[in-house]
C-alpha cells in the first residue's frame, strides 16, 4: 500500500519547520508530523503556490536564511505540483470564505493528495469546505488531526 | 561548544579547475570554502534521501525565529498578509477576467 499524500497549506508548513518546539522546548504537534514525515510515514506533496507564499515569508523575516532556503529547494523544483490556472481557482470560489484562499484550495486540487493537512480552522475546516474536500475524495486534517491518522494522539468527539 | 566534539575532516583532492569554481562560488556567497562544502554535502545527501528538506529547514529556521523572538501567532499573520498580498498582485485580475467580469 502506497503512502498517504499529503498537501500541506503553508500556514501549517510554517507552524512544522518554524516552530517544530512550544517555548517551553517540548515538541509541538507541528513537529511531532515533521517527525513522521522526516521517519517517511507519509509524502508531502508540495505546490508552487505554496512555495511561493513561503518565498516571501522568507523575504519579509527571515532575509538572511532566504539563499539557503532556495538552494535546499532548488533540487526539488521538478517534484513541486504546478500553480493551479485561473479557471481552476475560479470553479472554486464558491466553496472558499475568504477569497484569498482560492488558488490555496485550488492548488490542493491540482496535486490530488490524499489529505489536505491545515491548522487554519477558519478556511479550511468549515462544514463547506469540508464537503468540498469530501466530494473530491480528499480527507482535510490538522496537525493534531494528521497525529491522529498515524495513532499517535486520540481523535476528540466532535461537539 | 558540545558540537565542536562532533566535527569530523575530511581531506579532499579535487580538480584545479573544480577547486577554482568552487573558490568563486563561495565567494560569490560570501562563505569559505568549508561552509560551502558542508552545504554541498547536506544538499547532496537530502537529494539522495529523495524528501523535500523540511527537517533541514527546520533546523536553520527554528532556531532563527527563536533568536528574533518571532512567535507563531505573528508568523501566521504574515502568511495571511502576503496570501493576501499574492491575490491582489498576481491572481485577482486574471481571475475576474477568465470569470468574464
Amino acid at each position: 500500500m502506497s503512502k498517504p499524500r499529503v498537501f500541506p497549506d503553508t500556514g501549517a508548513l510554517v507552524a512544522m519547520i518554524v516552530f517544530p518546539r512550544d517555548r517551553q522546548g517540548q515538541i509541538s504537534l507541528g513537529g511531532e508530523v515533521l517527525q513522521l514525515y522526516d521517519q517517511g510515514a507519509f509524502d508531502f506533496i508540495l505546490s508552487r503556490a505554496v512555495v511561493d507564499e513561503l518565498e516571501e515569508v522568507m523575504d519579509q523575516d527571515f532575509p538572511e536564511q532566504r539563499a539557503h532556503f532556495l538552494a535546499f529547494l532548488a533540487p526539488f523544483t521538478d517534484q513541486l505540483s504546478r500553480w493551479p490556472t485561473p479557471e481552476e481557482i475560479g470553479a472554486v470560489l464558491p466553496v472558499v470564505t475568504d477569497i484569498d484562499d482560492a488558488p490555496i484550495f485550488a492548488a490542493a486540487l491540482v496535486a490530488d493528495p490524499n489529505v489536505v493537512l491545515s491548522n487554519d480552522f477558519r478556511a479550511f475546516h468549515t462544514p463547506q469546505a469540508k464537503a468540498f474536500w469530501k466530494e473530491h475524495g480528499i480527507d482535510v486534517e490538522s496537525l493534531y488531526g494528521l497525529l491522529c491518522l498515524f495513532g499517535r494522539r486520540e481523535r476528540k468527539e466532535e461537539p | 561548544m558540545k558540537a565542536a566534539y562532533n566535527i569530523r575532516r575530511i581531506t579532499l583532492r579535487v580538480p584545479s579547475q573544480l577547486h577554482r569554481e568552487f573558490s568563486q562560488a563561495a565567494s560569490e556567497r560570501y562563505l569559505s570554502l568549508n561552509q560551502l562544502a558542508v552545504e554541498a554535502l547536506e544538499t547532496y545527501l537530502v537529494q539522495e534521501k529523495g524528501r523535500f528538506p523540511l527537517k533541514e529547514l527546520s533546523d536553520m529556521l527554528a532556531p532563527a525565529a527563536q533568536a528574533k523572538g518571532l512567535t507563531e501567532e505573528e508568523l501566521m499573520r504574515h502568511v495571511r498578509e502576503v496570501r493576501r498580498r499574492i491575490w491582489q498582485e498576481r491572481y485577482h485580475q486574471a481571475i475576474e477576467a477568465a470569470r468574464g467580469l
